[in-house]
């Protein structure tokens, strides 16, 4: 309630401080209004875009990179993540590799993908990817290694199988890791989903962005951003719904645990 | 035999890594240089020493690493100070949590990277508006983790306090502090990622120096192996502050048990 009405009320003093602004001497000389924009005017452009069909196609553009890149940082990330969990030796011989990837800020490889791959959806989801599987990888290599001994010993102790003991209690004890692991690749791969467009593309959200600004139109910008911290925020919450129809028994004393692997 | 077997065994880890290292380095350097001889494609290992020593001796890469280390440290102290700041504001300050915690949030959790460009139009390709994004980028999870940190003190600790008769100033820098801390850390950990990917995405986009502008320079100039030393570099410098920020923490924090 409180937390509506500070948003609300924000708006409002930023709207009202852009219009008294607007009428001062300060505003014209600096030509503040090329980089900052009010919420109204941020509406307005929202509209125009909208009805242009331009904003549509930027987003259509922006979501198929990061479905593309997502899902194959899921598709490549969980598996080597369980194995590194579950064998020693691949998790030594591996170790050194991601721990310096993971280090390192993908983004900046952006450029030199381009330069390989040129541009389009293919090399700015590999943008994507590579900011988003580190972060999966890791949390269910701790969310498969911090798996309660003593219930595969019980699983085993009743002559559970292997595939037994991997379905029933690995997979549901990793669960809740994972899915925090998930969530923070959904921030790492917005951003890069966003600079790998700033960079070279066609279309896409970034795009939009960074070709507004450089003609000195704040509004796009803004709604650029706007639609990205939307579509973050509902990725977070269909996440966490995920999260508590997987695993219903994930409490908040499990919660500071898991939030430090979050942070790692 | 026995006796190499037994040295092995007893540092596997280390071992294998180095191994891995080796191999993989190896590997790299002769896909490079009998499979695939482009360096527009791909660049050897060697290639990238080659390309790192004859930066360094014609000094452009010192005075690129001195730009984008100026605009990391200003950026990443103003950002860890205010981070702090308010994090422990809106931690005691009910009124401040409820006003500023959503827009906390959302800013935590926006791509506020995008503003980069209109940043530099707004402040100019010198160093202010690096100084500003890497700011942007670094205050938030500081912020966050310390408002987090200070919040889940264990109830149990600060019951007992007060059940001893600590007061309100005790219980802060006695329980309330110290419990906070190793969240504290973890946020200037995670911060120093943010901060250096807001350096280098802004010199991307408008700048005369720095990793970030080495990168895109070479990179258009097709040459990949100039670009990759600025990214090598950026990983050791991320990897090297990660690993001080670590032993700090389990210098100042050393009760918190490390994660599993």
């Amino acid at each position: 309630m409180i937390a509506a009405c500070s948003v609300i009320i924000g708006i409002a003093i930023w709207q009202l401080g852009y219009e008294g602004l607007a009428r001062t001497y300060y505003f014209k000389a600096y030509s503040i209004n090329h980089f900052f924009a009010s919420p109204w005017q941020v509406i307005q452009t929202f509209g125009e875009l909208y009805r242009s069909g331009e904003l549509l196609r930027h987003c259509y553009f922006s979501f198929l990179e990061f479905v593309y890149g997502f899902s194959l940082a899921i598709v490549v990330g969980i598996p080597i993540g369980f194995l590194m969990a579950v064998h020693k030796k691949i998790n030594y011989y591996l170790d050194p590799w991601v721990s310096c990837i993971y280090a390192t800020p993908t983004v900046a490889l952006a450029p030199i993908i381009m330069v390989w791959f040129g541009l389009g959806i293919f090399p700015n989801s590999l943008v994507v990817f590579l900011g988003a599987v580190f972060p999966i990888l890791l949390n269910t290599y701790t969310g498969i290694k911090s798996v309660r001994e003593n219930l595969i010993n019980v699983v085993r102790a009743f002559g559970g199988s292997p595939l037994q003991v991997f379905f029933k209690v690995m997979i549901p004890d990793a669960t809740p890791a994972i899915i925090v692991g998930l969530r923070l690749a959904v921030g790492r791969a917005v951003i890069s989903v966003a600079v790998a467009e700033l960079f070279g593309s066609e279309a896409g959200l970034g795009f939009m962005v960074y070709f507004y600004s450089q003609r000195f139109l704040p509004g796009p910008v803004f709604v650029g951003i706007v639609v990205l911290v939307v579509f973050g925020i509902l990725s977070f919450l269909a996440l966490e719904k995920i999260q508590s129809w997987l695993s219903p028994w994930y409490t908040y004393q499990l919660q500071r645990q898991v939030y430090r692997m979050e942070v790692e | 035999m026995s006796a190499i077997g037994k040295i092995y065994r007893s540092h596997e880890k280390k071992l294998d890594a180095a191994i891995s290292v080796i191999l993989g380095v190896i590997l790299w350097e002769m896909v490079d240089s009998l499979m695939i001889h482009n360096p527009l494609v791909l660049v050897g290992p060697w290639g990238i020493v080659e390309a790192f020593i004859s930066l360094l001796s014609r000094g452009v890469l010192a005075r690129h690493v001195y730009a984008t280390f100026v605009e990391f440290i200003l950026g990443y102290l103003v950002g860890v100070a205010i981070g702090i700041g308010l994090g422990v504001l809106m931690a005691l300050s009910r009124t401040a949590r409820d006003i500023l915690s959503p827009w906390v949030t959302i800013s935590y959790n926006a791509p506020i990277i995008l503003l980069a460009p209109l940043f530099i139009t707004a402040l100019g390709v010198g160093i202010a508006s690096k100084i500003a994004i890497v700011f942007i980028g670094a205050v938030f999870p500081v912020l966050f983790n310390t408002y987090t940190g200070m919040t889940t003190v264990d109830g149990r600790l600060v019951e007992a306090v007060r059940a001893f008769g600590g007061s309100r100033r005790q219980i802060f820098f006695k329980v309330t502090v110290p419990g906070a801390l190793p969240l504290v850390m973890t946020g200037l950990r995670l911060s120093v990622g943010r901060a250096i990917i807001g350096a280098i995405v802004s010199e991307f986009f408008g700048s005369r120096a720095g990793i970030g502008y080495l990168i895109t320079a070479a990179s258009e100039a097709f040459r990949t192996a100039e670009a990759l030393v600025g990214v090598v570099l950026l990983g050791i410098g991320g990897y090297v502050t990660f690993e001080v920020l670590k032993y700090v923490e389990r210098k100042i924090a050393p009760w918190y048990e490390q994660r599993v």
